[in-house]
């Protein structure tokens, strides 16, 4: 059988040829569009290799970060490469350029022998950074950079017990050798699109320039090996209470105290330090003034402790405290002339964000006077407020907290100089945390009897407290980018969908020609048949034939799958970079793409082939002897007109069922009735193939072969209908400005900073503060949002985002405004709802959530918080194509509360009628923070062109794939006019030119083209009626027509090329050919 | 004898790469009216004169005159216009479109320069009835018998009432029967017609009254060769 197959194949060269050219360019559109995928895939490995080098884990802590001590422990507790570096968001610029967001890395020579770099940081001073940065900042070593980075707190910026108007570090340094490329020259633990930039300098001289004094501490501490399990391990085993920002010190008095500079302990530290034996939780509170009658004392701390309290202090005050009893020191006691007995006012900051202060005040009973000596002459128990602690005179006070100096008068100076920030009263802790409890902590210190042993109030210390708990962040980063790699959409099932035409019409192709070879040897078959062979013995030799055919194309198709990929790849370099955000792809191509493509191709080609045969064979013996060579006519066949009919009526069905709203949703359904219409349209078309009546040389000839004219027919109307759908389908209305409902939310402008505002630039002290004009009107038509730095999950983004940017929003901001149309019923004020202590309600926007996220609502994205806790960000609704792309929308007050660290604002929203106004005043004041603003346009335009050039992508190759289809045609054409010889001969015996009969085919095959671009292009318009019908669109129409118009001339100039030669090749001896 | 319709003369056919001539000077003519058969194993260049004769091929050298009027000048074009003026054809392979009607297959020549006027339509339709078929006018080939299709194509032939018909084994694929009865038909055709069928079998020749052999290239007296 294999001997006869070969000879069959080789005798039948020239049609098989073809197949096997079908069959090659299947494999080679197949295997070259999912190479783009692999192609993508490498990509992002490169973009892990070149951001993390040999990192595996990185610690972080937010805020203060850890000690230098505890990574250089770490390195020896794990055994393997460790680095600790100084690691912020800075700005970099120089008189030629800015670059907004650069990171400021700190290194020392443990980096440097990580990276294997023994001169990698560069001496004090001086700073390195890569070609791209110093091209864009337009300097050369040598020349000289500012850098910008805000100095690392302990406690958030938000809150106004720190200082603000010096958090902004500027430094000039001199530009050392650049980067020569080698990791760490795009180090960066996170998948943020475009190519990172870091800014390298000494360490130390970081340190000295960011002020920072005491231990040496680092903000990221790199490993290089080790997992995340085992590096957790490790942290567990080496942190100390100094990397939790806890000082343990001995009070003159001798007791133990715990305190922080972050000014409040953490909650966890709280709890943590309560459990320790003989504890004394305190909060120690600054005051404004207390008043007693006419008198008042301005300036002092008073101290809040628990009534049997351990305290040597607790002695000296009353036991039992009432809620609203003070006790004074008789030095404030004689200063307000109050005694026991009499009611003292107490005025007193409370702390909001945006470093808000508003004062309270309330009224105590006098219960006791003390005097200052002993236990109450400690200074230590003052907090350690930046500005305030450790200022020889008070009058040299500048906290971040207002003071008025001219209020300080001698007598607070002398107390001052004696006693420090020793409190000038004492109340009830349930009290004080009453009054000033804040969501970064509501104890300033706690503190234990001197016969505590301090060794053992650490280690039990540390025995409750877990290393999240301090803060300490261990991140598997390696694994982080690694599950990024895997790309958000497949780019390769992306391009094979994109090619969903071009590979429809290669196979039909195929199917086309291994009709014919299957056709052409009817006859052969038949007398195989005739002396006995089985139908299952010719299918098989039938099948073994084609098993060939479609091996030797595969096999040819192959290397052509490399140039298909080559030819897509330059695409995707050049004119369709958007798509890529301008990652340059490498061409690559796995053995499971070439496996998965060439067997997808061989099994496709394979099936097609069965097919025909099959078809020619279920029949009996006698047609394929007589029959295949005298075609019939189409009659009319049954399933046309209920076709007909149930694709018009359900296409009119879908239609009016569909709510006006615009909707993906309503967009779908559009799309079905469209796809219901071109059913229809092809019912009509097998339906008119079918009907006698009309020029019987015309276009009718197009019966003869009802099942290929229709598979012409189809191919084209189903491209049309997919180019011309999804091309016209991607025009959308200008985002307006001026709509709540967009995408814009009604605002027109949107910035970002890369360090953040503390202030609210609504307030006239914030305003100060950043040097914006004090008249600047219409500043409440800014929303601040505060910012979570994570992967953008934009469609900016190619890999898969894990942890998207949150950002902190007040919701009444956007519910009264009304801005944003939240999808699904969710109203703004779901992002308040109480989810549980691990959970913050979002709102996404709809591509981020779906595309980016691949997840839904009710889903939810788990980020590691400030404290070490997971939290799993809840998506509760969705917000279309919106300013938000890429992020998650969370209430600025739960994000605060798991992130305090990411309290000030670093995105802004403008509207209002002074938006412009209001924009470039903000952009000009927050430059050095650098800050940028764009018309909520341009960046919904960004975002945008990302989807366009996918439909542009979809469009060109779409088109392609038409044009391959008219070029079918012409293939059908051809075979067509081969199986019709006699007939064409006879027309010339009986009179017709050789161009009359050149007219007719050309005639008849261009009606066939006409039939299938016409419903296609019908079907489609019927498909995008709601986008179409959105005012302010503009289609694409020209190009859409473009392409329709192009596949037309093509499938015209294939038809007349094909009819020319046709024509010709005709001899008139066909007339007398002998049969049989 | 009366005028000559059709005259060959000293026609020779080589076809190319051939070692001889399939026609070795040939001279023949057809009266008007005339009924001719002519005889010939096959091979030996019947097809081929056929051809010649119907302005579908041409001579390597010799002449052809259609009505006195020599054709080895004219192109393609004006060749077409005398078959289709003048000429009728009949194939053993009927060539009916299968799209068409009978009706619509008789019509087909008045498609080669525009379209069937209603006297065509008359003439079509009487011709069909004449041959039997005036209940099958709008049948397709495939609802048709052999023998019935074959009456198609002489009807073919007829519509444009050619002054000569030519027919190349019009009874090859049909019975004994059908053959007699088409055999019948051409020979019974309009005084006016001239007739000129190629075949191999002598019974279909011996229906004519004048019969050639076509032997090596050259036609020779039917009886003389015999
Ligand atoms: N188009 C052609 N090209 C080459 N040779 C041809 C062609 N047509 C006919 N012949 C040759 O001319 C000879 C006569 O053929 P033909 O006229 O068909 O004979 P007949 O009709 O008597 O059977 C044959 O040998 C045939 O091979
Ligand atoms: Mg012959």
């Amino acid at each position: 059988m294999i001997r006869l197959a070969w000879a069959g194949l080789r005798h039948h060269r020239r049609v098989v040829s073809g197949v096997v050219l079908g069959v090659a360019l299947t494999t080679a559109l197949l295997v070259g569009g999912l190479a783009m995928g692999d192609s993508l895939t490498a990509a992002l490995r490169q973009r892990t290799a070149s951001r993390l080098g040999p990192v595996t884990v990185a610690i972080e802590r937010p805020g203060n970060g850890l000690t230098l001590a505890t990574a250089t422990a770490l390195g020896q507790v794990l055994q393997a490469p460790v680095a600790g570096v100084l690691s912020l968001p800075a700005v970099a610029a120089s008189p030629q350029g800015q670059a907004r967001q650069v990171r400021l890395l700190g290194a020392d020579a443990a980096l440097a022998t990580m990276a294997g770099q023994p001169d990698l940081v560069p001496p004090p001073g001086s700073v390195r950074l890569d070609a791209s940065l110093a091209r864009r900042l337009g300097v050369v070593p040598g020349d000289r950079v500012t850098l910008r980075a805000e100095r690392p707190g302990a406690l958030s910026r938000d809150v106004a017990l720190t200082r603000d108007a010096d958090a902004v570090v500027g430094q000039s340094a001199e530009v050392g050798p650049l980067l020569d490329g080698r990791w760490p020259t795009d180090l960066a633990l996170d998948v943020t699109p475009g190519d990172p930039d870091v800014v390298l300098v000494d360490a130390t001289w970081l340190r000295t320039r960011l002020g920072q004094t005491g231990d040496p501490r680092v903000d990221q501490v790199l490993v290089a090996g080790p997992d995340a399990t085992t590096v957790q391990r490790a942290v567990a085993q080496a942190w100390t209470l100094a990397d939790a920002d806890l000082d343990l010190m001995v009070s003159e008095g001798g007791e133990h105290v715990l305190s922080t500079p972050r000014i409040l302990l953490a909650d966890a530290v709280a709890e943590a330090a309560a459990a320790v034996p003989d504890a004394t939780p305190a909060l120690v509170w600054f005051f404004d003034q207390v008043r007693h009658d006419d008198r008042s004392s301005p300036y002092g701390f008073v101290a809040a402790i628990p009534n049997g309290s351990t305290a040597a202090v607790a002695e000296v005050l009353p036991a039992g405290l009432g809620d609203d009893e003070i006790v004074l020191t008789d030095w404030l006691a004689d200063d307000l002339r109050a005694a026991p007995g009499d009611t003292v006012v107490l005025r007193y900051p409370e702390l909001g964000a945006a470093r808000d202060v508003t004062y309270g005040e309330h009224a105590f009973t006098v219960a006791a006077v003390v005097p200052v000596d002993g236990a109450t002459a400690d200074p230590s128990w003052m907090p350690p407020i930046e500005g305030m602690a450790g200022e020889k005179s008070c009058r040299a006070w500048d906290p971040g907290l207002p003071v008025d100096l001219d209020r300080i008068r001698d007598t607070d100076e002398a107390w001052w100089l004696a006693h420090g920030g020793t409190p000038k009263a004492w109340i009830r802790l349930s009290t004080g945390q009453a009054l000033w409890s804040t969501p970064h902590g509501r104890l300033t210190s706690v503190r234990w009897p001197a016969r505590t042993d301090a060794d053992a109030i650490a280690s039990a210390l540390r025995a409750h407290l877990s290393p999240g708990d301090a803060g300490l962040r261990v991140l598997p980063v390696k694994e982080h980018l690694v599950a990024s790699e895997r790309p958000a959409n497949d780019f390769g099932q992306l391009f094979a969908g994109f090619q969903a035409v071009l590979l429809f019409s290669a196979l039909l192709l195929t199917a086309l020609q291994a009709a014919f070879v299957v056709e052409g040897r009817a006859r052969e078959l038949g007398v195989l048949r005739a002396v006995g062979w089985t139908r299952g013995r010719v299918t098989s030799l039938l099948l073994l034939e084609g098993a060939c055919v479609a091996t030797a194309g595969v096999v040819l198709g192959l290397p052509a799958a490399w140039g298909v990929a080559a030819v897509w790849r330059a695409g995707l370099d050049g004119v369709w970079s958007t798509a890529t955000t301008g990652v340059s792809l490498p061409l690559a191509l796995s053995a499971s793409t070439v496996a998965i493509g060439a067997v997808a191709a061989w099994a496709m080609a394979l099936g097609a082939m069965a097919w025909t045969a099959w078809r020619l064979l279920r029949a009996d013996v006698r047609p394929l002897l007589v029959d295949a060579v005298e075609p019939q006519a189409a009659r009319a066949a049954r399933w046309p007109v209920p076709v007909m009919v149930i694709g018009a009526l359900g296409a009119a069905a879908v239609v009016a069922t569909t709510p006006a709203e615009r909707t993906p949703e309503a967009a779908l359904r559009f799309f079905a009735a469209g796809g219901l219409v071109l059913l229809a349209g092809l019912g009509q078309a097998r339906w008119w193939l079918g009907r006698a009546g009309g020029d019987p040389l015309g276009p009718r000839a197009a019966s003869r072969r009802p099942r290929r004219s229709l598979s012409v027919v189809t191919l084209l109307a189903l491209g049309a209908f997919l180019v011309a759908g999804v091309g016209l389908g991607g025009g959308r209305a200008e985002p307006d400005p001026a709509d709540r409902a967009s995408g814009s939310g009604g605002f027109a402008w949107v910035g970002d900073t890369t360090l953040p505002v503390n202030v609210s630039v609504a307030s006239a002290a914030g305003r100060q503060a950043l040097g914006l004009p004090d008249d600047l009107p219409g500043v409440d038509g800014v929303v601040p949002l505060s910012r979570v730095d994570g992967d953008d999950a934009s469609c900016l983004q190619l890999g898969a985002a894990q942890a998207p940017t949150l950002l902190g929003v007040d919701p009444t901001a956007l519910s009264t405004r009304g801005a944003f149309a939240l999808l699904g019923g969710a109203t703004w004020d779901d992002l308040t709802r109480d989810l549980g202590p691990h959970a913050i309600a979002a709102v996404g926007d709809t591509a981020t959530v779906t595309w980016g996220l691949h997840l839904g609502v009710g889903d939810a994205v788990t980020w590691t918080d400030d404290h070490g806790e997971l939290v799993d960000v809840v998506i509760v609704g969705t917000v279309a194509s919106s300013v938000f792309q890429g992020s998650l929308l969370v209430d600025r007050d739960a994000l605060v509360r798991h992130f305090p660290h990411a309290a000030g604002a670093r995105t802004f929203l403008v509207d209002g009628p002074d938006a412009d106004a209001v924009a470039s005043g903000l952009a000009s004041a927050l430059g050095d923070r650098g800050a940028a603003f764009e018309p909520t346009s341009e960046r919904l335009h960004r975002y945008a062109a990302v989807e366009d050039t996918y439909i542009a992508i979809f469009r060109a190759l779409g088109g392609m794939g038409l044009v391959l289809g008219a070029l079918g045609v012409g293939l059908v054409l051809v075979r067509g006019v081969q199986e019709r010889r006699g007939e064409l001969a006879l027309l010339r015996a009986v009179g017709f030119t050789r161009p009359a009969v050149g007219r007719l085919l050309v005639r008849e095959h261009l009606f066939l083209v006409a039939l299938g671009l016409v419903y296609g292009t019908v079907a489609a318009v019927v498909a995008v009626v709601p986008i179409l019908a959105t005012p302010g669109v503009q289609p694409p129409v020209g190009e859409v027509a473009a392409i329709l118009a192009l596949t037309g001339a093509v499938a015209a100039a294939a038809v007349v090329v094909a009819t020319r030669r046709a024509v010709a090749g005709v001899p008139l001896a066909e007339l007398v050919r002998d049969r049989a | 004898m009366s005028d000559p319709l059709i005259s060959l003369t000293a026609v020779r056919r080589r076809f190319p790469g051939a070692e001889v001539d399939t026609l070795a000077g040939v001279d023949l003519t057809v009266a008007t009216g005339e009924r001719l058969a002519v005889v010939g194993p096959s091979g030996s260049g019947k097809s081929t004169l056929l051809f010649v004769m119907g302005l579908l091929d041409t001579p390597t050298s010799g002449s052809v005159a259609l009505g006195g009027r020599d054709v080895g000048t004219l192109d393609d074009a004006a060749r077409a216009a005398l078959r289709r003026e003048h000429l009728g054809f009949v194939f053993q392979d009927h060539h009916l479109l299968p799209q068409a009607t009978a009706l619509e297959n008789v019509l087909v020549p008045w498609f080669a320069d525009g379209r069937p006027n209603a006297a065509a339509r008359d003439r079509a339709r009487d011709l069909l009835t004449r041959l039997g078929l005036g209940d099958r006018l709008d049948h397709r080939p495939e609802a048709l018998s052999t023998g019935q299709r074959q009456r198609v194509a002489v009807a073919r032939a007829l519509v444009r009432r050619p002054r000569l018909v030519l027919a190349d084994e019009p009874t090859g694929s049909l019975d004994r029967a059908r053959a007699r009865e088409l055999v019948d038909l051409l020979t019974r055709l309009q005084d006016d017609v001239a007739v000129v069928v190629v075949t191999h079998d002598p019974e279909v020749a011996a229906a004519f009254p004048r019969t050639l052999r076509l032997v090596d290239g050259r036609l020779a007296d039917a009886a003389v060769a015999g």
